[in-house]
């Protein structure tokens, strides 16, 4: 695979799982190679219905006129100060009207918006979707394990053998109140498959970052920074809002 | 990135897993895993995320999503 659209590394690991997105993962594989239409990826990547009103949200706060950016898809995934242009009120009126909104009983999301969360895809794992809401009914799995996976993580490649990484990351956790990360340990994800992968040429020291088992990037240490610096302030907000989500 | 879907129930669940099919015709299965309440039954109407079975939705609140989801797809084509 040539190097894939930054938005198809994140987007297509939990689109293979068949959790979101299109039916056909290939295709986002397709839409994001060289010569394809940027057209074809516009309308698969609007089939994420989680992530796209974010695009479109971050987008905007900055006057770019591409929700597909790379700098607004890096905003949302990895974060960036563009997330600092998203006011607080559309953040809010997002998850007013986010689909998601729809099937969840008497949320109190909007505290954590107002407890500072962001327009960042961990945002969205913790207080939007309803697996921190079943982790503090006292359901530990699977929430903790989804929660963990589909946020992105960070760690560092330990080693590399075939299509799969061995990497050192800090897993999340519950103490019983509040999410935290946890103390660094080894976990196994995969580059490649089928000799197709979202990223090449991986070396053990790498900073990389990972969606679900997925490797998706390599991390330079500004993004790495960016991503602990929103995931904490994510964290922060659904802890202190006290939100029943 | 993900949302939660609705879906159908579309065979009698069996250890832990049901299958059932979205409003777009796409057959998966679901784990049972988180599932609150009594056992879902062929034709219930279910949200799912990330895989998993999370509640029950009654068949009249199901038609109205169901019908918002696909008018708002119209739309957009």
């Amino acid at each position: 695979m040539a190097r894939s659209h930054l938005f198809v590394r994140y987007a297509y690991p939990p689109n293979a799982l068949g959790y979101c997105g299109p039916p056909d993962p290939k295709a986002m594989i397709s839409a994001s190679s060289r010569g394809a239409s940027t057209g074809d990826l516009v309308s698969l990547a609007r089939q994420f219905k989680g992530a796209w009103p974010y695009l479109e949200l971050i987008a905007a706060s900055s006057d770019i006129a591409d929700p597909l950016d790379p700098r607004v898809v890096e905003a949302y995934w990895v974060g960036s100060s563009l997330l600092d242009n998203v006011p607080a009120s559309s953040l809010l009126a997002l998850v007013r009207q986010h689909p998601e909104a729809r099937l969840r009983g008497g949320p109190r999301r909007e505290d954590a918006v107002i407890a500072g969360g962001v327009a960042h895809h961990s945002f969205h794992v913790f207080a939007v979707y309803p697996w921190l809401r079943l982790l503090r009914s006292g359901r530990r799995e699977p929430a903790i394990t989804v929660l963990e996976r589909c946020r992105i993580r960070w760690g560092q490649v330990e080693s590399i053998d075939g299509d799969q990484v061995v990497v050192q990351s800090r897993p999340l956790g519950f103490d019983g109140h509040e999410l935290v990360l946890l103390e660094a340990r080894l976990e196994q994800a995969r580059r490649r498959v089928d000799r197709a992968g979202l990223i090449e040429d991986l070396v053990p020291g790498d900073v990389v970052s990972l969606h679900w088992d997925w490797v998706c990037d390599r991390l330079a240490p500004e993004a790495l920074a960016n991503l602990q610096r929103f995931t904490a302030r994510s964290l922060n907000a659904v802890n202190a809002s006290a939100v029943q989500v | 990135m993900c949302t939660s879907r609705l879906h159908q129930v579309v065979s009698a669940p069996t250890d832990g897993w049901v299958t059932v099919e979205n409003a777009e015709g796409l057959l998966q299965r679901a784990s049972l895993l988180a599932f609150e309440g009594r056992q879902p039954q062929v034709g219930d109407w279910l949200v799912v995320h990330s895989g998993y079975a999370l509640r029950r939705v009654d068949s009249q609140e199901a038609a109205s999503i169901v019908g918002d989801l696909r008018a708002a797809s119209e739309a957009e084509h």
